[in-house]
């Protein structure tokens, strides 16, 4: 059964047992392996004999590497192996080598790779490897980059040299003409925005632990990953061997939040070097590691410009936005970072006239990738301060100002986005229900301020990254044993937002059981079908129609068995705790238990079990990587972020006393996670806004650590609130939506506005630490926390 | 030069032999299998590597294995009792406190070391018991009712008893 | 990642500790808690052949108060224990409140105020307020045991006022006296796990609403905590009014010397040390309530 299954065998909402019940008998299917240490990430597998592998990484931002001597650490006891570049002669996508092949580009590139008994040896090889370098002129400054004239930073001599992927897109709806728009605008709304670089940081850094089976030439590979069938074929490429000799493991993963869609030299280095030794090989990065070379994300230069009408209406927008893309990124797998941010720049508004253009420009910095919100934070972060600043100079109440604008169901982006299921206008006026907006908004005392941001994210993508049929995103096969015991097969990835548990619970929910009678085979690229990794919002999404396919098509055989035996219509059968029923009119007292059912079905079908399977893929034309109108998601989703807060004008700090949070992610599937995942957003918001922030000097990071880089600890998060009753989503697994990854966009941008409400201070760059608040401050000194200075004395 | 090294793990009397540079975070991961505990930075900054130290609540990582000597160490391993859960891990799985679930070995010791000296803990002392645990998920709302939900819990217990 | 090999040594009396030292000279260091020792060892910028373990040594770990003398508190009490002692909070909730800034629960569960002020750290929480209220350290010596005044103890970033062979012992708060107040304020970005931007404690004394003398010391703005002459010179002698509060900020400005690096600019600790010189000593005039939880 595919996407365009017969709906008529789905589970009815007011037949729910699990999906969003209070009290219910939803379990989180890791809970007994998480609370008790028992749960196996991929740096926990160790064996006796097992070696451990290290990396020596460039100390210098660009350079040609003149020599290489590794024959001291070679002759190190202990030491069993030795990597350089040239022992992978290859590059995965187009520019990135697992160790350089003869120049670095950035400050930590992996230049030699070690093998050795264990870590002290591996260490002290490391410091007997003597790397000579010809230092070349590198560049930092992206602006500086793309000037006529600029030095190469990769050195490969593309064409363009330093640009990455470019996406454009200019439209109108109506034939509306753009430059007719801004002539016509009441007011036109310019402005200027930067953000700053930031790591995901996950508490478990990137590892690999990996095995070499020589008769089998198979590799098996544990690895922290949230895209294993990526890990596959880039393996596939790098040992240019076909898919089927590497068995990539999910085991736990210790959080991503997008560090780990990728596929790090570090797995490489290991399955070659297990190859080599025939001993299976760890590699854990280090936190210093983890920072210099897992791609955080992206620095980003903003120009924008939109036209209004006389009511604040957005009547066209004009933005260029450059991204700070780091060393590496060429290729269309750094397309995402351009054409996402364009999506952004064009929601979550109706603007019927867009010219939007995006560039990922190279610089001799670490590359910048994936992370939590992709590229939404730092889009949704400029363009809201412009929305709250236009609001305010056109003299209009930001709430209305938003809510003339704002995006609504069925709405068609000249962007090619088509807008189904939306309450992004009920979450600003809940959001401004809650903060007392329109009772407190003349009342603040200087120093005080509200701030609101309103957001839209995808909920799912079109990309299924690896060239599937029909572009597929997830297979899901679900088993039922002649016992009446079910096993789901599915690779949705499980990073620690609860995949596992929400995918077991839609087969107990479909097939009227409870979870633990629901067993999810533990994935890996041999167990069971392709999920293309959990990055773009797409597993509970693409994933969980997938699941719930599966488990439908397991159904639907076993009503129709039952049906006929029955003599009923089988969609007018369901089965309902562990019972099979039947609600035709004159019918309603027929019933059977589950297991009689299953048992029945196999014998009839000559002993054959029940298998069903579950497929999906979101439909849109292909266009979104030319830089076309597409419709990049089969649906989206709308924030409003709020925050209640005071600033000290002395010394920039900030006291967020209430933050408030609502978000249209259609049917929650579990209360409680949906909870969740909106307290971390806000947590991870927080951070990116106030506290976060990776230092460079000269390519070099001046804080690769938890002491100096500051991550929100349980003292500085606010109380939260939040609410997420919107209506079901019509094409979402029983009506969800995504949650928890575009939900970080909206944090900086509230706070932020809270603070130009507070102060006066005209925001423009993140991030918002009480020294940049002190300095803007300072340098501004807006009546406003000139007062509140006063008010201190 | 090697030691021998005595020390109560999780109760029971245990003796290694291990090197003066041997952190005890690495000891009770490689050496002794227990990888409940885990490592995020080495750096004493993340609170995942968090055991008790005679039922202090220390960074593994910054931590000697041989200072251990004739002292008691527990570890996540080492805390269900009778062959149950302790009220904080039940009251984390009731609360849906975890996501990844790699801080929440050390956060839950963390919590242990405060009940257990502190049963009637306010919200603030909670945070500050947890404050050098870092989670990336959870923005700790639900790991903080979680163990306030286990205090109750703890002293439901102690006055029914 | 691994520590480097080194040799640990569990000495049982100050005099084999001490002995240690002499006879194995800088290679040797003292560890008590060993949390500003052995994450920099893994690091590689702090060396050790030898670690001298003073944990086992008998009668160190102490808080103790007497009128006359004041507080005492050993070379192995935890910051832990200082920062919840009803003793110290009592007595001086100043130092508890300097304790419980230092770096997060589990370090201070394990971690020294001696082994605080020891590491000398420009920005070590604890030494401003013990300068501040003229404390002394304790040290045995390989020749003679001798008191340290903490205005004389830091001697540069990481160096101290030991001579070879040397070992604090404790550390002697005086009593507050009458009209006597003290406080310290760490200003950092995050509440826990930060180092400090700027710290400033204060020690006035009162006559009424006259100062009659006063000791600032401004932390993470020189090399070592200083004392901030020009601020108490505005102090003493007046009442203490905002503007007078706020003449003293302006004036401690001018006794620091601040860095700009990875966590604030010069230029903003400048002006940081102003604002806290300030709030220090009003919240020494204010006094510490339930704050200190």
């Amino acid at each position: 059964m595919n996407r365009f299954a017969d709906k008529e065998y789905f589970r009815k909402p007011e037949d729910f047992r699990l999906i969003s019940k209070d009290e219910s008998k939803y379990v989180h299917v890791d809970a007994y392996e998480k609370v008790t240490g028992k749960a196996k990430y991929a740096g926990d597998f160790m064996a006796p004999d097992m070696y451990v592998a290290k990396v020596l990484h460039s100390p210098i931002p660009k350079g040609k590497i003149l020599s290489i001597d590794t024959s001291r650490a070679e002759a190190l006891p202990g030491v069993k192996g030795i990597l350089t570049g040239k022992d992978f002669p290859i590059r995965i996508t187009e520019d990135i080598e697992i160790l350089v092949q003869g120049q670095v580009r950035m400050v930590g590139d992996p230049v030699v790779a070690v093998c050795a008994i264990n870590e002290e040896v591996a260490e002290a090889a490391l410091e007997l490897i003597d790397v000579q370098y010809e230092p070349l002129t590198p560049v930092f400054d992206p602006l500086e980059s793309i000037k006529d004239g600029a030095v190469d930073v990769q050195g490969y001599g593309y064409n363009n040299h330093n640009f990455g992927p470019i996406c454009h897109q200019v439209g109108s709806n109506d034939g509306k003409d753009i430059d007719e728009e801004f002539a016509k605008a009441a007011y036109v709304s310019v402005g200027d925005y930067k953000t700053h670089r930031i790591q995901h940081a996950p508490i478990e850094p990137h590892a690999t632990y990996a095995e070499y089976d020589p008769e089998k030439v198979q590799w098996t590979v544990y690895q922290s990953t949230t895209m294993s069938f990526g890990d596959q074929h880039w393996l596939s490429v790098g040992f240019n061997m076909d898919e089927s000799h590497f068995h990539v493991i999910r085991p736990y993963v210790g959080g991503a939040f997008g560090s780990k869609s990728n596929w790090p030299y570090s797995e490489f280095i290991a399955c070659e070097f297990a190859r080599r030794t025939l001993h299976p090989v760890r590699f854990v990065l280090t936190r210093e590691e983890e920072f210099q070379t897992m791609h955080g994300r992206h620095p980003f230069i903003i120009h924008l410009e939109t036209a209004h009408a006389e009511n604040g209406k957005v009547l066209a927008k004009k933005t260029s936005q450059i991204l700070d893309g780091g060393a590496y990124g060429v290729s269309h797998s750094q397309y995402a970072a351009v054409n996402l941010s364009v999506i952004w720049a064009a929601f979550p508004y109706k603007i019927d006239a867009i010219d939007l253009l995006s560039r990922r420009v190279l610089t001799n910095t670490a590359e910048g990738g994936a992370m939590r919100g992709y590229t939404a934070c730092q889009v949704q972060f400029a363009n809201d301060l412009n929305m709250q600043y236009a609001a305010e100079a056109m003299g209009i109440d930001p709430i209305e100002f938003r809510l003339t604008s704002a995006l609504e169901s069925g709405y068609h982006s000249p962007a090619g986005l088509i807008v189904t299921s939306c309450a992004f206008k009920d979450t600003l006026r809940d959001a401004a229900a809650f903060m007392r907006w329109e009772e407190r908004k003349n009342s603040m005392k200087p120093g005080e301020g509200i701030g609101f941001a309103g957001t839209a994210f995808v909920s799912g993508t079109a990309s299924p990254v690896l060239n599937s049929p029909n572009q597929v995103q997830t297979n899901a096969t679900v088993r039922v044993a002649f016992n009446g015991q079910v096993s789901l097969y599915s690779n949705c990835h499980d990073n620690g937002q609860g995949a596992d548990t929400v995918m077991v619970a839609i087969v107990a929910e479909e097939l009227g059981l409870d979870m633990d009678e629901v067993k999810l085979i533990q994935p890996s690229t041999f167990h069971a079908g392709y999920d293309s990794g959990a990055y773009g919002s797409r597993v509970t999404f693409l994933g969980g129609n997938a699941v719930r396919r599966a488990a439908v098509d397991a159904k639907r055989q076993i009503l129709e068995y039952v049906a006929a035996k029955w003599d009923v219509e089988p969609h007018t059968c369901d089965i309902i705790d562990h019972q099979v029923i039947c609600r035709d009119l004159g019918h309603e007292n027929l019933s059977m238990p589950w297991k009689q059912a299953v048992f029945g079905c196999m014998t009839t079908h000559g002993g054959d079990e029940v298998v069903g399977v579950g497929s999906y893929y979101h439909r849109t034309n292909n266009q979104q990587f030319q830089g076309k109108p597409s419709n990049y998601a089969p649906s989206y989703v709308f924030s409003t972020g709020a925050c209640h807060l005071n600033v000290d004008v002395e010394t920039g700090e900030i006291d967020i006393d209430e933050f408030f949070f609502a978000h249209d992610c259609g049917q929650a599937l579990n209360r409680r996670a949906v909870e969740a995942q909106l307290e971390g957003s806000i947590y991870s918001g927080l951070g990116y806004a106030c506290y976060e922030e990776l230092k460079l000097r000269d390519g070099k990071m001046l804080n690769p650590n938890f002491r100096d880089y500051r991550m929100v600890t349980a003292l500085d998060m606010p109380h939260i609130t939040t609410k997420f009753d919107y209506p079901p989503d019509p094409e979402g697994p029983f009506g969800a939506k995504e949650c928890g990854e575009g939900t970080t966009a909206p944090i900086a941008p509230a706070i932020a506005n809270a603070i130009h409400m507070a102060t006066g201070i005209h925001i423009t760059e993140l991030p918002l630490d009480p020294e940049h608040i002190w300095r803007m401050i300072q340098e501004q000194k807006p009546e406003k926390a000139m007062a509140a200075l006063k008010a201190m004395e | 030069m090697k030691k021998i090294l005595t020390f109560t793990l999780n109760g029971e009397k245990t003796e290694v032999i291990c090197e003066p540079n041997r952190s005890l975070l690495d000891l009770l991961r490689d050496d002794l299998g227990l990888t409940g505990t885990k490592k995020g930075c080495e750096e004493a900054e993340c609170g995942a590597c968090t055991v008790l130290l005679d039922g202090r609540p220390v960074n593994s990582c910054a931590t000697l294995a041989v200072e251990c000597e004739g002292h008691d160490v527990v570890t996540i391993e080492g805390i269900a009792r009778n062959g149950e859960l302790h009220p904080i891990q039940k009251q984390f799985i009731e609360k849906w406190a975890f996501q990844c679930g790699y801080c929440t070995p050390g956060m839950i010791m963390s919590a242990k070391a405060l009940l257990d000296h502190n049963p009637h803990p306010t919200e603030t002392e909670i945070r500050e018991a947890i404050e050098g645990n870092l989670c990336r998920c959870t923005g700790y709302a639900k790991i903080v009712e979680a163990i306030a939900a286990a205090a109750a819990e703890m002293n439901w217990e102690a006055e029914n008893a | 990642m691994v520590l480097p090999k080194f040799d640990y040594l569990t000495p049982a009396t100050l005099e084999e500790a001490s002995n240690l030292l002499v006879e194995l000279g800088a290679g040797a260091k003292v560890m008590a808690g060993g949390t500003d020792i052995i994450p920099p060892m893994r690091d590689k910028v702090l060396k050790a052949d030898y670690l001298i373990d003073i944990k086992g040594i008998p009668g160190l770990d102490y808080i103790e108060y007497d009128e006359k003398t004041g507080l005492k508190i050993g070379a192995l009490t935890k910051l832990y224990d200082i920062q919840t002692s009803e003793i110290v909070r009592k007595y001086n909730p100043a130092v508890a409140k300097a304790a419980k800034y230092v770096a997060s629960t589990q370090i201070r569960h394990k971690g020294t105020m001696v082994g605080n002020i020891c590491n000398a750290s420009p920005s070590c929480d604890t030494g401003p307020i013990l300068v501040a209220m003229n404390a002394k350290v304790t040290v045995h010596g390989p020749e003679k045991d001798r008191e340290i005044p903490m205005g004389e103890f830091f001697k540069g970033v990481k160096r101290n006022a030991l001579q070879p062979g040397e070992i604090v012992t404790g550390i002697v708060i005086p009593p507050l006296g009458e009209g006597e107040h003290a406080a310290y304020i760490k200003h950092a970005v995050r509440k826990a796990m930060d180092l400090a931007i700027v710290g400033v404690a204060a020690w006035v004394k009162m006559d009424g609403n006259v100062c009659v003398d006063a000791r600032i010391c401004l932390g993470a703005v020189a090399i070592t905590p200083v004392r901030a002459p020009s601020a108490e010179k505005v102090l003493i002698g007046k009442e203490l009014t905002p503007e007078v509060l706020a003449e003293a900020g302006v004036a401690a400005m001018a006794d620091c010397k601040p860095i700009s690096d990875v966590r604030a600019s010069a230029e903003y600790r400048h002006d940081m040390v102003r604002v806290f010189t300030k709030r220090a000593v009003r919240k020494a005039l204010e006094g510490y309530k339930e704050d200190l939880t």
